[in-house]
């Protein structure tokens, strides 16, 4: 399985907190970004970024801030980091289309992790 | 291979995390070619080969959209004009434009701070421009359900 460093873990949510902060999200809670560096648009990223505007506007979700970024981890492209306060950082790999679908319907929806495309910290 | 659309992508990567806060990116068709021009106040380091492959200024397995953008263009170049960075490059229409809702709406994504102002232009009538400035008075910058949802009317 797919592993990220610790210190690419504390990278991230540093990163994302900074953004929070920024963005003044008025309890906007989640927020979702697609890692789009020349491996994640090598690797589909854009149809991804599209898929989950596109899913994340149907179901409405007025608490979810979409944004991107360069790669910041690498062999797993397109990976879509998901941070939110009830679940921390979740952070996926090789996310394709349907990925990208199932991410709204189960983890923002649902609010339950997809395990399969999870990757995981190494201790 | 990357598509046109995703060349332009790394351009504007490459002017973001350069630093830039006001990119422009001017899309020229001509009949079957495309011309493309993007144009940033960002920090460019002129050290080293830009466009190699093996070169980048952004650490280990990241920065080589612009070796990307030589692959398909071996004559773009990229020149520093005063406070400003100018890549440029062309390649064949390969349709990635076509559906410019699709294709814009990667590039006004928020990534950081930084402004982008658009323009396509056909046989050099301008056809089309959307700016950072215009979605934002719209409120129409893509990032929840209701600014993509303002987003995607433009198109209709």
């Amino acid at each position: 399985m797919p592993k990220l460093t610790r210190q690419e873990l504390d990278k991230i949510r540093a990163r994302e907190e900074e953004k929070l902060k920024k963005r003044d999200i008025h309890g906007k809670t989640t927020h979702v970004v697609v890692g789009m560096g020349t491996q994640g648009i090598s690797a589909g990223a854009k149809n991804v970024l599209n898929a989950l505007s596109d899913e994340i506007e149907k179901a409405g979700l007025e608490n979810v801030i979409l944004t991107q970024t360069g790669l910041i981890v690498s062999d797993k492209a397109p990976v879509v980091e998901v941070f939110s306060p009830e679940k921390g950082l979740v952070v996926y790999g090789n996310v394709s289309v349907k990925d990208a679908q199932r991410i709204v319907k189960e983890h923002l929806l649902e609010n339950k992790i997809l395990e399969d495309k999870r990757i995981q910290v190494e201790e | 291979m990357h598509s046109l659309m995703d060349l332009i992508l790394e351009g504007v990567m490459n002017s973001a995390e350069s630093g830039a806060k006001n990119i422009s990116v001017e899309v020229r068709e001509s009949g079957n070619l495309i011309r493309t021009l993007i144009e940033d106040d960002g920090e460019l380091e002129m050290s080293g080969c830009l466009f190699d492959s093996s070169y980048s200024t952004k650490g280990p397995m990241r920065g080589y959209g612009l070796s990307e953008i030589k692959k398909r263009d071996e004559k773009a170049e990229i020149i520093r004009d005063g406070l400003y960075t100018k890549l440029s490059f062309q390649a064949l229409d390969d349709s990635s434009l076509d559906d410019l809702r699709s294709a814009l709406l990667p590039l006004f994504i928020p990534r950081g701070e930084e402004r982008i102002d658009f323009r396509y232009y056909q046989d050099d009538t301008l056809r089309f421009e959307l700016s950072s400035d215009r979605l934002e008075d719209l409120d129409a910058i893509p990032y929840n359900a209701h600014t993509i949802a303002n987003f995607n009317r433009l198109f209709d």
